[in-house]
């Protein structure tokens, strides 16, 4: 989108850098300030800096997954979390050891998936406007 | 709610659902022979027709209102799917339509019924309402009444709303054997039967139902005997039959005697005659009776059934059909002798329609079977299998109509307490009026004639144009281009001055009581006062400011200060969610403005306070805004109960082992609320892509 090479460079290495600040915040979110939802927004800011970077502006061609895809692994992994303490006969979402962070990274997954789809869909909708 | 998979299990529940599945299984087998086209449309057919009778069942045997009705539509939506089988053709899209139409309108009638029942009778389930006393005012019940039968009325096609079964006539014919004539259609019968113990004291039950029931089977019979179609004969003689069970149950004062009778004979001819009216359409490729000739020696088994079937439909003894007819003799000259004038229409009325369906009888068999085959009429033998069904149909026709006392034998134990008359005098011996066997004379001698004279002649009923399906979408494109606003933004006014209005009130007269309270709770410390005058400085830049990227940046800012003040108040998570919206939302939106030509971006540089809009819109804000500052000083008072926060900081570690109360809450505490959520925004993400892309659409097509 801006061709500029300073920009560019310091934009992969931000890229690099949010997303590491949005795993931290997801892992410390059960103690500390952090959690799924503020991570998720995070990696989604890094979305934002690789749009501008890039040249054509859809960050579906550089990301590997579609965020769509991402949105539907993470509500399932909510979904299952949801319903897997019924079949021991407990209450839904029922948490046992490891479960929390679990549920936190679906959270951060629906939501950098939702986000991400959005972005780009209307980035590529944007794009033809007079 | 009171709404409960619950179901009734009693004779009338037991009788209907026997006769459907009996039907049903025939209706199967039928069609396997039927049906001719691609093979993957069989599995969306028998998928149609397998779910028609499950949610068919499901109404039959639901106890609660409410369940009741849920089958009820879906039955609707099912004939829908079955009339539109071939979609692609506009004629079977709009009789599926009109059908569709009909019959859901009618039963949202029977909604309202259902309510006000629920609320009268303080109870959904139909088994218990017989027992309970009715606690709205009587207004109520009559209306309760005109709703349920409404909702009846349009299921099984009476007069006002008769027009969608012969329009739905376009379904295979498996289709029309089961649906329109057997199953969907004797809902409404059903439904008669089943709020009988009810709403039969009522002084309206009676005339409603035996006007409707003399219009419609008067006007079907006439309509039937001048049509030449053979589907259309039958669905209008279907209308007429219908017409006369609404009657039956409406001339039964107290307690109705061998109802079942009249329906499984209607069920077990009419299901007859549409099965060769179908073996006739498949062998020789004509709609018009009028071309089909001499057919007796290529189909005999189909001669043999369509001639019982008839009979049955005419009258004439050794057939169900001409004990159903004395019975209804009976009944109407026992009535005749006691009572009014009134049944003396009806009385009439009924014999004009026998007339007329016994020349119908004698149309569809004699002129078909009878007489030689012109060579210009090309036949193809159906096979053995697709005449059984009608076979094994008409034998029971003739079996019960020769053994009347087999069928008060098999059936006299389905009688429900209530709905039938104890004890119940068998069917065989009602036959009994001198005046009676004058009277059935006297309609076969007339039907005959009838026969004859309309024999060479051709007759037609002029179409009546109802310009039921257009009108009605003119009517809802009207409403909603009265309703619709041209700019999204206006629906903004609508929307919060609507709140502001109807809320407002409410909350700004809290404030006395609470000035004092306030100012005793709340301590501004010297922080607290400088960025809280920054918030404002920046809210006041946002609209001062000239551009549109000024507006944004300073609205951003506000957004950060708030941040800023969440930190104050020890609130990490929230002012590091705050943040990165906020900065998210401003290089989303920075990133997309810069896109939009300059013409969008244009700000009205007018002076305030020159035009209506713009005094409208500093109101609405103003109003807003005083609507949250009143709602705060609301929440910041005493509250009500003790609050629930200090129960999460407590015991987030002990219970949750996290520190983080927020993230506790969040994950573990009202775990449930986060899922819901994210379900809300998976939701809301689907519409906003199907909106954008649309809007993609939208764009390509203009350029």
């Amino acid at each position: 989108m801006f061709h500029s090479i300073i920009l560019y460079i310091v934009g992969r290495f931000l890229f690099v850098f949010i997303n590491l600040a949005a795993l931290y915040l997801l892992i410390r979110g059960h103690n500390a300030p952090g959690g799924g939802f503020i991570a998720g927004v995070t990696t989604a800011l890094s979305f934002v800096f690789l749009t501008i970077i890039s040249k054509s502006g859809d960050i579906k061609k550089l990301l590997i997954v579609d965020p769509i895809y991402v949105m539907i692994t993470g509500l399932s992994i909510v979904y299952f979390l949801c319903l897997y303490p019924t079949f021991g006969f407990k209450a839904v979402l029922t948490h046992s050891q490891f479960t929390p962070l679990l549920f936190d990274v679906g959270i951060y997954m629906v939501v950098v998936g939702v986000i991400g789809s959005v972005m780009s869909a209307m980035i590529h909708n944007t794009e033809q406007l007079p | 709610m009171g709404v409960s998979l619950s179901f009734i299990l009693d004779g009338l529940s037991y009788f209907f659902g026997l006769m459907i599945t009996l039907i049903g299984a025939l209706v199967f087998l039928y069609s396997r022979y039927y049906m001719t086209g691609p093979k993957e449309e069989y599995g969306r057919f028998y998928m149609y027709l397998l779910l028609f009778m499950g949610t068919m069942l499901g109404c039959i045997f639901s106890n609660n209102m409410i369940t009741f009705f849920v089958f009820w539509e879906l039955t609707s939506i099912f004939s829908f799917c079955l009339i539109g089988f071939k979609y692609a053709d506009p004629e079977h899209q709009k009789s599926a339509l009109t059908a569709l139409v009909v019959t859901i309108g009618t039963g949202l009638y029977l909604l309202v019924g259902c309510v006000i029942a629920g609320m009268g009778f303080h109870t959904f389930q139909i088994s218990e309402m017989v027992s309970r006393y009715f606690t709205l005012p009587p207004v109520w019940f009559t209306i309760m009444l005109v709703c349920i039968l409404i909702g009846a009325f349009g299921k099984s096609a009476q007069f006002p709303f008769h027009f969608w079964l012969p329009s739905a006539m376009k379904a295979p014919v498996p289709v029309s054997t089961f649906l329109h004539s057997a199953a969907m259609v004797k809902l409404g019968i059903y439904a008669i039967a089943r709020f009988y113990p009810i709403l039969s004291n009522h002084p309206m039950w009676a005339p409603l139902l035996i006007t409707i029931g003399t219009l419609s089977m008067t006007w079907g019979a006439v309509r039937a005997v001048l049509s030449h179609q053979i589907k259309e004969i039958l669905a209008y003689s279907t209308v007429s039959q219908l017409g006369l069970l609404v009657l039956f149950y409406g001339l039964s004062f107290h307690g109705v005697s061998h109802d079942y009778f009249h329906i499984a004979n209607h069920m077990f001819y009419k299901a007859t005659l549409f099965m060769v009216a179908g073996i006739l359409i498949t062998s020789t490729g004509i709609r018009d009776i009028r071309q089909l000739k001499g057919l007796r020696k290529y189909m005999p088994l189909t001669a043999f059934s369509c001639a019982v079937a008839a009979m049955s439909m005419a009258g004439i003894p050794g057939t169900m059909g001409f004990i159903a007819k004395e019975h209804i003799l009976n009944m109407f000259f026992l009535l005749i002798a006691h009572q009014s004038l009134f049944f003396g229409i009806g009385f009439v009325c009924f014999i004009l329609s026998s007339i007329c369906l016994f020349a119908v009888g004698c149309r569809l068999v004699i002129p078909i079977f009878g007489g030689k085959k012109p060579p210009s009429l090309k036949i193809v033998k159906p096979r053995l299998p697709i005449q059984i069904p009608a076979i094994i149909l008409s034998s029971f026709i003739a079996i019960f109509g020769i053994f009347p006392s087999l069928w008060a034998f098999l059936f006299s134990s389905f009688s429900v307490h209530q709905l039938h008359k104890f004890p119940m005098d068998t069917i065989h011996s009602v036959s009994s009026f001198p005046v009676t066997k004058a009277a059935t004379i006297g309609i076969f001698l007339l039907g005959y004639l009838l026969f004859r004279y309309l024999e060479n002649k051709s007759l037609s009923v002029p179409a009546i144009p109802f310009p039921t399906l257009p009108s009605l979408a003119k009517l809802g494109s009207t409403v909603t281009h009265f309703l619709r606003l041209d700019k999204p933004l206006d629906y903004l006014f609508i929307v919060i001055g609507f709140l502001i209005c109807a809320t407002g009130w409410v909350s700004f007269g809290f404030h006395q009581p609470l000035v004092g309270f306030i100012s005793d709770a709340i301590k501004p410390s010297m922080l607290d006062i400088v960025v809280t005058s920054i918030i404002c400085l920046f809210a006041v830049a946002t609209v001062v400011v000239n551009g549109w990227i000024g507006r944004l940046i300073s609205l951003t800012t506000l957004g950060f200060l708030i941040s800023v003040y969440f930190m104050l108040h020890k609130a990490p998570d929230l002012a590091l969610t705050q943040l990165l919206i906020e900065s998210v939302t401003l290089i989303l939106l920075l990133l997309l403005l810069t896109r939009f030509s300059a013409s969008t971006k244009k700000i009205d540089h007018r002076l305030p306070f020159t035009s209506l809009r713009h005094i409208l819109k500093i109101c609405i804000s103003i109003g807003a805004g005083l609507w949250i500052i009143s709602i705060l000083i609301m929440m910041s008072g005493p509250p009500a109960s003790p609050p629930i926060g200090s129960f999460f900081t407590l015991h987030s570690q002990s219970l949750a082992k996290g520190l983080n109360a927020v993230n506790t809450i969040l994950v573990d505490f009202r775990g449930f609320d986060t899922v819901g959520e994210i379900s809300v925004l998976v939701i809301a993400l689907l519409g906003a892509l199907g909106l954008i892309h649309r809007q993609k659409d939208l764009f390509s097509r203009k350029s």
